[in-house]
């Protein structure tokens, strides 16, 4: 069965999640923000790749 | 690429890139609490200067505690029974009449709390007025103690030195540190270098940004050292904790104790035992009174001239061990040892590469996986031997005058046993066994994969060479 979602989507959605859950702990005095931001936001180039190669593997299964 | 990809890349990107630069920025510059910009914690701009000085009675016996922000502070030893204070005042105001009518406003502190003369200035005072708070503003304070007073100095944002105090604690947060001629020394650094000379007692050296050096310290000596490199030079007991920089420590008068993380370690002169461990560099240590234990992840060992036992074990790297004597226990992980003049007995185990052992005494066990095992006893042999290699050979070299009983074999592999004078009691391509000479030791050897050889010593053929 064909994945059908647009990657860049998925990454935009996945970025804001895990952004709002940083700013809340830094909020809450658990982490600092920019360097945990800075530690974490190359994860968001990985996640899109690995979301467009199994989106790319999937449509030529199906094709 | 569709136009939506390209705008969620660049997004990315450019976060990236403003999170890195705002980090970066937040690492070296500050905007202090005043109008002036603070670059690494010191002000700049257009500066006048002021001086102000103060003189106590000092009770004998009463410690000095001395307190500043933004400045140095200096210690010094001066006449018995009174304190003397210069208070230096560095205003950043572009007008002359201004910085000095704001220098007045600037005082100096000291007076008896808690059985101590405490020195300091109002500058938690000037800073909750509104007035002042646009002004940046330094106190270096110099002080002159009777010699031997106690002293105490907390400071941030300027250096701190110490020189002909008794006991000291110096608490300091960005600035150098420096202490000489002082007595029991107790040091809490956050970013800056530590110097110590002379200290009469013990040292405790906290220092989490700056490089240490310790020299002249008669008590012992504790370093707890992240992110600088660590020296130290004749002291007593030494116990280092150290993270991320080179630490190397000569003439010890104690034991010396030291474990780190991404750090070389090099030690020489120890009086007592050394225990050493560190991770991914290499430790050499030389000239050991007493036993000694090395412990080396991703990185060679090197020992020297050690009086008792020696541990030794190291990981992704070699091991060279080299007059020791006491016994020797190696493993090596993915490297090789290589040892010489190991008067006490050898326990050996090497993996990915061979075993060397020259010119060694007393009991050998030596195993070589992935690798070979030679070895040359320093004089005629009569101790037990047992060594045994896989995918290597095992290679005993006998001088003459040389007693044992003999058990040599292969598995996949030759065996050339050529000793003059050995009874042979049993001779197979495969298994030799036999005796030279009278009593000595048990001689047990086996190769797996490779090839077992014991022959004359060289030195003794080239010597009847020679002869004949």
């Amino acid at each position: 069965m064909a994945l059908r979602f647009r990657p860049e989507g998925v990454t935009l959605g996945i970025g804001l999640v895990a952004l709002g859950v940083l700013t809340s702990l830094a909020n809450l005095g658990q982490l600092d923000l920019l360097r945990a931001v800075r530690q974490s936001w190359p994860l968001l180039l990985i996640v899109w790749g690995v979301l467009e190669l199994l989106l790319t593997y999937s449509s030529r299964r199906t094709s | 690429m569709s136009g939506s990809r390209i705008v969620l890349l660049g997004s990315i990107l450019c976060l990236g890139a403003s999170v890195e630069t705002a980090y970066r920025v937040r690492e070296q510059i500050g905007v202090g609490p005043f109008g002036w910009r603070l670059f690494g914690g010191r002000f700049y701009g257009p500066s006048h200067d002021f001086e102000e000085t103060a003189a106590r009675e000092l009770a004998a016996g009463m410690p000095v505690a001395v307190e500043n922000a933004f400045g140095d502070v200096e210690v010094t030893a001066g006449d018995a029974g009174k304190v003397e204070i210069t208070l230096r005042k560095l205003i950043y105001l572009g007008s002359e009449e201004k910085a000095q009518a704001f220098a007045q406003r600037v005082r100096l502190e000291a007076q008896v709390v808690d059985g101590r003369l405490r020195i300091a200035t109002n500058r938690a005072e000037l800073e909750r007025e509104s007035d002042a708070f646009d002004v940046g503003f330094e106190t270096h304070l110099n002080v002159r103690v009777p010699p031997g007073t106690a002293v105490a100095v907390k400071g941030s944002h300027g250096r701190a030195a110490v020189e002909g105090a008794g006991e000291t604690r110096i608490q300091n947060e960005f600035g150098d540190v420096r202490a000489s001629r002082v007595g029991e020394l107790i040091i809490d650094s956050g970013h800056g270098s530590v110097e110590v000379l002379d200290a009469a007692g013990g040292v405790t050296a906290e220092v989490r940004f700056g490089d240490t050096s310790i020299r002249d310290a008669a008590g012992s000596v504790r370093i707890t050292s992240e992110h600088g490199e660590v020296s130290t030079e004749r002291t007593g007991a030494l116990s280092v904790e150290a993270k991320q920089g080179s630490v190397r420590a000569e003439s010890v008068r104690g034991d010396i104790d030291v474990t780190a993380e991404h750090s070389a370690v090099t030690a020489g002169q120890v009086e007592g035992a050394a225990r050493i461990a560190t991770t991914f560099e290499d430790v050499s240590l030389e000239d050991v009174g007493g036993d000694a234990r090395v412990h080396v992840e991703h990185g060679q060992a090197k020992c020297l001239r050690v009086k008792g036992a020696l541990v030794a074990e190291t990981s992704f790297g070699d091991a060279e061990l080299d007059d020791v004597s006491g016994p020797v226990e190696a493993s090596v992980s993915h490297g090789g040892l290589r040892g010489a003049r190991l008067r006490g007995g050898v326990k050996a185990r090497t993996e990915g590469d061979d075993v060397v052992l020259d010119a060694f005494r007393g009991d050998v066990t030596a195993e070589a996986v992935r690798g070979s095992v030679t070895l040359v006893p320093e004089g005629p042999l009569s101790t037990n031997v047992k060594a045994s290699a896989s995918f290597g050979g095992v290679d005993l070299r006998v001088p003459d005058g040389s007693r044992f009983a003999l058990v040599a074999g292969v598995d996949r592999g030759e065996l050339d046993v050529v000793v003059p004078g050995l009874q042979l009691a049993e001779a197979s391509e495969e298994r030799v066994r036999g005796r030279l000479g009278e009593g000595g030791g048990t001689v047990d050897l086996h190769a797996d994969h490779g090839s077992v050889r014991v022959g004359r010593e060289e030195r003794d053929r080239d010597k009847d060479a020679s002869s004949e």
